[in-house]
């Protein structure tokens, strides 16, 4: 018997605690309780990554918000889609909460794309499931379907799937069958709005503050030996956009002398829209020149309108940039 | 973006929008376009102030928060109400936020462009294809810079020319915009009106430049550099000149003012030879009573403005030269009201 307090990640994001006495047997109604208790306290130390990697996490956790709601959401057997772009930090949140549920004592699987059959091989391996017969014979795909299924009936684990947009559909929709009754984490970059993601509530990671950015780069700087000034780090964070990853990709750009100016965030918008406006404003504006019978202004506003929305028509028209390097 | 591209993009836009070629004007709207860059201290300013630029970079990425439009609103709360207590001409302070907004607003165009809308932080850029922007000091920017640079010569030269809307009166040669312009600047400048169209009477081609000396709906008082005077129109069959063209400009400065009085029984030319002064361009209307009406000679006009004519002892004056009027009735004793223009050619 133990006790655990957890976050239930409803819709507006409202934390709803749920008091569990031993939920593997007996699972009762939640209980609200006030949402400092709710989170689990993650300080802001190194941390020892678990999974593959081997090396010791030396890294500041600046998503303990998500960390917190993930876990909480995870142990209170909802499941939860993490949403996020390349190089937001989903890989190393995957791993951070492997690891803090499996401190805990829980069994938990974390995969990557691989084949339907892989996976479910992946999976078994990790579980402890048999995936041969009695006569030695591999199970077929429906066979460890079902073992899988059963096994996850009658035990407690969590599922985490990194890059879950990768996977192909049949595996998709297996996760869609059982994640009704297992807690599961799935990691995607744009997702489509199909299948096991549009099933599960969602959690988008927002671009991590200017602060978070400018201590990565320094780390990174430092761990260079490039030293970078303030200045220096000011002007690659322009092309940074709050993701962590081109953080310190900008620093070896730099760290390597390549001249690179623009960055491939997502975070950029174009003005063209309002050039548009603009042109609309000018129109307005030459009816009322028409009104109040001045040819003049009739004629100028008429002019830029047209000038204006020329452009922003040519402007729209211009090749889109190519999604390739 | 380099500094001077800065510079040129604001200038230019500071003097489209106030229409204005005012040297200092532009100079102030060209040095307030570089302070969104004291973000880094790189730049000019951030030199200038490197207490502030180290602060700023050490806090935020180069193009967020002083290039925005939270930044202009500041700046606005700052400035304009000095401006308002008055120790800020006005002009001034609308060139000093134009121009800060121009300045961050050309980084748009950059790569990597700037965060306008801060504290969100997406980056305003146009267009949308990082191709087609500009890399700071690339042989693009200095073409661009070259073209600014034409635009802001040509734009300075319209404002100087009184702004873009005379330009484009002028363009259409309508007389309503010869009309807004002589009720705008008629007060404080000569308005020379170019006129294309037919004499009346003969259908002579007329192409000529007149001074307005008044406009009556759409009928204009003109008189030719040879001193006649001219009523042209567009619509009265009774005018001089039939306009099939009509544009304008402003020309030199002149003060005008009109000084109306009541006559007594007084000697006409005496009272009347006050007024003719050298640079002093005089025109008299009126209603007047003279005596010896009998002898009256008056010009007789067959092509030109009729501005003085007698029925019986009272003689009617409509914008006539003041040396005309003098030379004419200045030797008799007159009655009844005058209104003299005086187009003072400073």
């Amino acid at each position: 018997m133990f006790l655990i307090v957890v976050i239930l990640v409803s819709s507006n994001y409202s934390v709803v605690i749920d008091t569990i006495q031993h939920w593997k047997e007996d699972r009762q109604q939640p209980v609200e309780v006030p949402e400092e208790q709710s989170i689990p306290v993650i300080q802001n130390t190194a941390e020892t990554q678990s999974g593959t990697s081997p090396q010791p996490d030396t890294r500041k956790r600046y998503r303990k918000n998500e960390f917190n709601r993930i876990v909480a959401s995870l142990q209170a057997e909802a499941s939860i889609l993490v949403v996020g772009d390349i190089g937001s930090g989903k890989t190393l949140l995957a791993t951070d909460v492997t690891k803090a549920l499996q401190d805990e004592g829980f069994q938990v699987v974390l995969i990557e794309p691989k084949t339907h059959k892989q996976l479910l091989l992946d999976i078994t391996s990790q579980l402890g499931i048999e995936s041969t017969d009695v006569n030695g014979k591999g199970l077929s795909l429906k066979d460890l379907e079902t073992a899988i299924a059963f096994y996850l009936q009658n035990n407690i684990a969590f599922l985490i799937v990194d890059d879950a947009q990768r996977c192909d559909v049949r595996f998709r929709t297996w996760l869609k069958n059982i994640s009704r009754k297992t807690p599961m984490l799935l990691l995607a970059t744009s997702p489509p709005k199909t299948d096991v993601f549009i099933n599960l509530a969602r959690l988008e990671l927002r671009p991590l503050p200017e602060y978070a950015i400018r201590e990565i780069m320094e780390q990174a700087s430092l761990a260079r030996g490039s030293n970078l000034s303030a200045n220096d780090l000011a002007r690659l964070q322009e092309r940074v956009g709050g993701n962590p990853m081109l953080a310190e990709r900008a620093v070896d750009e730099e760290y390597i002398g390549v001249d690179i100016e623009a960055g491939d965030h997502k975070q950029y918008f174009d003005l063209t829209p309002i050039i548009l406006l603009v042109g609309v404003a000018f129109t307005i504006v030459r009816f009322i020149a028409l009104g109040s019978n001045n040819p003049a202004l009739y004629m100028l506003a008429g002019s830029s309108g047209a000038l204006f929305m020329g452009v922003s028509y040519a402007l729209r028209s211009l090749p889109r940039e190519s999604r390739r390097f | 973006m380099i500094a001077l591209t800065h510079m040129v993009i604001s200038a230019t836009g500071v003097s489209l929008f106030l229409q204005t070629a005012d040297y200092r004007i532009l100079a102030v709207a060209s040095a307030a376009s570089l302070f969104p860059d004291i973000d880094t201290s790189k730049s000019i300013t951030g030199k200038l102030v490197p207490f502030a630029s180290r602060w700023f970079e050490r806090r935020f990425p180069h193009r967020s928060c002083t290039h925005s439009l939270v930044a202009s609103f500041v700046l606005a709360a700052i400035t304009y109400p000095i401006a308002i207590a008055g120790y800020l001409p006005l002009d001034i302070t609308h060139a000093i936020n134009l121009g800060y907004f121009f300045g961050y607003f050309g980084d748009a165009f950059t790569a990597n462009g700037c965060e306008m809308f801060w504290p969100s932080r997406v980056r305003a850029v146009w267009p949308g294809n990082r191709n087609f922007r500009l890399k700071t000091g690339s042989q693009i920017e200095y073409l661009v810079l070259a073209i600014l640079f034409v635009n802001l010569l040509f734009i300075g030269n319209v404002n100087a020319n009184g702004g873009m809307i005379t330009q484009f009166n002028k363009l259409i040669g309508s007389s309503v915009g010869v009309e807004q312009l002589y009720k705008q600047q008629g007060a404080t400048h000569l308005i020379i009106a170019h006129i294309s169209g037919v004499m009346s009477d003969d259908n002579a081609n007329v192409n000529e430049d007149y001074l307005i000396i008044k406009v009556q709906n759409k009928n204009f008082i003109v008189q030719s550099k040879q001193g006649e005077i001219y009523k042209a129109s567009t619509t009265d069959p009774n005018a001089q000149i039939l306009i099939t063209r009509i544009a304008a400009d402003v020309g030199q400065i002149a003060t005008t003012r009109i000084e109306k009085f009541k006559l007594e029984d007084v000697d006409l030319g005496k009272t009347l030879s006050s007024y003719d002064k050298p640079k002093m361009m005089v025109y008299v209307s009126g209603n007047l009573k003279v005596d010896d009406s009998d002898n009256l000679n008056l010009p007789q006009f067959k092509n030109e403005f009729a501005y003085i004519h007698a029925t019986g002892a009272n003689v009617i004056l409509e914008y006539a030269p003041l040396k005309n009027v003098i030379s004419q009735i200045g030797d008799r004793f007159a009655t009844g009201y005058l209104e003299i223009k005086i187009i003072n050619n400073v």
